[in-house]
């Protein structure tokens, strides 16, 4: 052999084939591959599909070996078959763990070594699914944190919507189309993200970090929905990031990612789930509306209670006015007496005083008109007093008892010496003067 | 005598003055005629304002108790 291969030339189509058959002669028989899908394209023009079988290491992710895998058109039947017996838990599909039945072959013409699948074993993609679905489950569990979202309360009026959804969806236009229908105001904004692969993750945990926060506006609630689809694309949802994500979050989460039977992670984590978009919205809606009710209710109960208020208060007016109606002229009486009675001590208090006074100026008049009498009396009898005494002066009383008076040059004449013949002598008797000359002594 | 109109009190007191004047001196009698002119003149005065004042009192003493 050794020889046979050292002196032995080949082609290289002749290498191929020969390393070919060694790998037939290593692998007779099938056998059963497991890893990660990946560059899968189904393409209806191409009868066959190929892709990648892709084992990654646990911690880092990263690519540790890969493998080319072909699925050829006479083995699509099986495959169909099998998928079909899962109920659509399973399907082809990037990013699943798969395990295959293959044959290991080289294609001489390329030299290209390659897995042609010969029928798949939907089982262990369900089981991994499980298994990593319940390990999530588990890690909430042990968190504390899978009821988080839970014990957040959904506002009475929830008008104001996150909806985290595939834009333009049948998902997205049935939740609007219910919440139009409903004729409430409801402020929907949405964010468009992928609904299955391997960008679900990221885009929807930005997405509800996004509604969440207080600097882009304020949210009620966060809706995640999408709509009928792949059974097989909820495992997108089983998903430790989005789980971790909603528990953390102070706002209520409602998902509805239409599946019947198994809740995924991000259905158990959220607030409450819904199983269409529709029904989604139509909690929403009655929510509103049942508040709605509630504060018709109390408009109603309002308007009532403040009738009845009306009402008794009228009555109790009423009731107060023919009270005051029969105490009104009571109490006018008393006033009207008592105001009587002021009155009357007012006019006799004043008369009384006024008479006193009267009296009294009464008296002062008297004395003055007395004081007048006797003053006048008094003084016209001092002047008659001093009219007497003044004219008993007058010397024409003692002229009348034949007296006279002789005036020389003038002045009276007391003495006889002075007197000189021939000088003029005036005499003056009681009723007149005479006038003489002296002639001698 | 007086350019501004005496007073009866003034008028009153020159009087006593004079009457004491006569009695007291031995006065000219050119001097004590004058002195008893202008007496009898005060005293007029006197007796007219005397009057006047009467019946200006009685009027104010007959208003008033008119009024009463």
């Amino acid at each position: 052999m050794d020889d046979f291969l050292s002196n032995k030339i080949f082609s290289v189509l002749e290498i191929n084939t020969a390393v070919s058959e060694l790998i037939n002669a290593g692998f007779p028989r099938a056998v059963w591959v497991c890893g990660e899908i990946q560059g899968f394209r189904p393409d209806r023009n191409k009868r066959h599909i190929y892709f990648d079988l892709v084992q990654k290491d646990e911690k880092s992710n990263t690519v540790l070996a890969k493998v080319k895998a072909a699925l050829f058109a006479n083995r699509q039947p099986q495959i169909t078959k099998r998928i079909l017996s899962t109920n659509g838990q399973f399907d082809l599909k990037n990013d699943i763990e798969v395990k295959f039945l293959c044959e290991v072959s080289l294609h001489a013409p390329t030299g290209n070594y390659s897995l042609v699948i010969i029928d798949v074993d939907p089982v262990y993609t369900i089981g991994k699914m499980a298994q990593s679905r319940q390990k999530i489950i588990d890690e909430l569990i042990k968190l504390g944190i899978i009821d988080k979202n839970k014990e957040v309360v959904i506002p009475d009026i929830p008008l104001n919507v996150g909806l985290i959804t595939a834009y333009d969806s049948a998902a997205y236009h049935d939740f609007i189309n219910e919440l139009q229908q409903s004729g409430y105001h409801f402020k929907v904004s949405v964010i468009n993200t992928h609904m299955q692969g391997k960008s679900v993750e990221k885009e929807v945990t930005n997405a509800l970090r996004y509604f969440s926060s207080s600097k882009n506006g304020k949210y009620d609630v966060i809706v995640i929905t999408r709509g009928g689809g792949a059974v097989s694309d909820l495992a997108w949802f089983d998903n430790s990031a989005i789980a971790k994500t909603i528990a953390s979050l102070k706002m209520p989460v409602i998902s509805a990612l239409g599946h019947q039977i198994d809740l995924t992670v991000t259905d158990i984590v959220s607030n409450t789930t819904a199983k269409t978009p529709t029904k989604a919205a139509m909690l929403l809606v009655e929510k509103v509306k049942c508040q709605d009710e509630y504060i018709n209710e109390l408009n109603l109960r309002l308007k009532d209670s403040v009738d009845e208020v009306i009402a008794s208060g009228k009555t109790a007016l009423e009731f107060a006015a023919r009270k005051l109606e029969a105490v009104i002229p009571k109490i006018l009486n008393t006033s009207a007496s008592r105001l009587f009675a002021q009155f009357h001590r007012l006019t006799s208090l004043s008369q009384r005083f006024m008479f006193s006074h009267r009296e009294y100026l009464n008296s002062s008049f008297i004395a003055i008109a007395q004081f007048r009498k006797v003053f006048f009396k008094q003084e016209k009898k001092k002047l008659n007093n001093y009219h007497d005494k003044v004219n008993s002066f007058d010397p024409k009383g003692i002229l009348k008892r034949g007296y006279t008076i002789t005036r020389v040059n003038n002045k009276i004449a007391k003495r006889m010496s002075g007197i000189k013949p021939g000088d003029e002598l005036r005499t003056c008797f009681f009723d007149g003067e005479i006038i003489s000359k002296a002639e001698g002594k | 005598m007086g350019k501004k109109e005496m007073k009866y009190s003034e008028a009153l007191k020159e009087v006593e003055d004079i009457l004491q004047t006569l009695e007291a001196e031995e006065l000219e009698v050119d001097d004590i005629s004058e002195k008893i002119k202008r007496a009898v003149t005060l005293i007029e005065v006197c007796r007219s304002k005397l009057e006047k004042s009467e019946v200006e009192v009685k009027k104010i003493v007959d208003a008033f108790e008119k009024a009463k």
